[in-house]
């Protein structure tokens, strides 16, 4: 199974497992880090850098989500990059991690996070545009 | 010797949507960053390239590369954005005589031997002194943390 770890500034990571959940029932390795002001940060690296050696000797496939580009959060991720493989997708939304987490178990692993990726930003919608132009012709009632 | 048009402390450098807030208010095409230790580690380095918004390069340089690059002839339409660590990197360059009329001090982060004044700046002693030399030399520092938030003079906070 794809190993998910949400890292965050703040308990966002926390918060976004909390509502996946409601939904989408508890999940099994899937990893939060809620990045706070006084955070240790060598530690976290630390785990994350375990975290990576456990999943590689098992021949396990890991993706990092992350909520800001180039945010502390990413930027304890991507030093990782030199000595790891893995998948890491930035600014985060609700709609892209419950697509991710409901094709975890996907054949073909980056097929299925471009096709996530594009769900989670089609996701944002200005929704009192979108329902006027949907409800076109009936104007009278709005 | 070239023209900054921003000058910062960060210890986070180019982060997230902080540095776009400034770049968006001011014509910056390079980010210099001063850091012995960054500009040593090549993986890094290419990250933090890569990440260049369009149209916008990405220096990385170790203390004396950083001060022979600041000595240059300014460019035409340059538009330079200093970005350092602590504020011993701003003294070395004031002291080799390159002007830096006002510093942004945007974050410093907590450390043992650093007291913390805000969320985001703690200094140490020895920080707080070398800030208090380079007032003295005539260079304001204000604490701001993005463009719309009111820049604070640091004599108000750091004692």
């Amino acid at each position: 199974m794809l190993k998910i770890i949400v890292i965050t500034h703040g308990t966002f990571s926390e918060g976004i497992r909390s509502s996946l959940e409601m939904i989408l029932g508890k999940q099994e390795e899937f990893l939060t880090y809620s990045i706070l002001e006084n955070c240790d940060l060598e530690s976290v690296k630390s785990e994350l850098n375990d975290e990576l050696e456990k999943s590689s000797a098992s021949g396990q496939e890991v993706l990092f989500l992350s909520d800001l580009f180039f945010g502390t959060p990413f930027n304890l991720i991507t030093p990782l990059m030199e000595h790891h493989r893995f998948f890491h997708i930035t600014g985060i939304n609700l709609p892209l991690v419950m697509e991710i987490v409901s094709n975890r178990n996907a054949e073909d692993i980056p097929g299925m996070l471009q096709e996530s990726l594009s769900l989670g930003q089609s996701a944002m919608l200005d929704c009192v545009d979108y329902l006027k132009s949907a409800m076109g012709s009936r104007k009278e009632d709005y | 010797m070239k023209n900054l048009t921003l000058t910062r402390i960060d210890d986070r450098l180019i982060h997230g949507q902080v540095v776009a807030f400034w770049m968006k208010e001011y014509s910056i095409d390079k980010i210099l960053i001063i850091d012995d230790t960054l500009s040593k580690d090549m993986f890094m380095s290419r990250i933090y390239k890569a990440a260049a918004p369009a149209g916008v390069e990405v220096l990385l340089l170790d203390r004396e590369e950083g001060l022979a690059f600041l000595k240059q002839e300014p460019t035409e339409k340059e538009g330079i954005f200093l970005i350092v660590k602590v504020p011993e990197r701003i003294e070395e360059l004031v002291n080799a005589g390159i002007e830096i009329p006002r510093v942004i001090l945007g974050g410093m982060g907590a450390r043992n031997d650093r007291k913390t004044f805000n969320r985001n700046v703690s200094a140490s002693k020895s920080e707080i002194e070398c800030f208090s030399r380079i007032l003295a030399k005539g260079t304001h520092i204000v604490y701001q943390m993005i463009p719309s938030d009111k820049p604070i003079p640091i004599q108000n906070f750091i004692e």
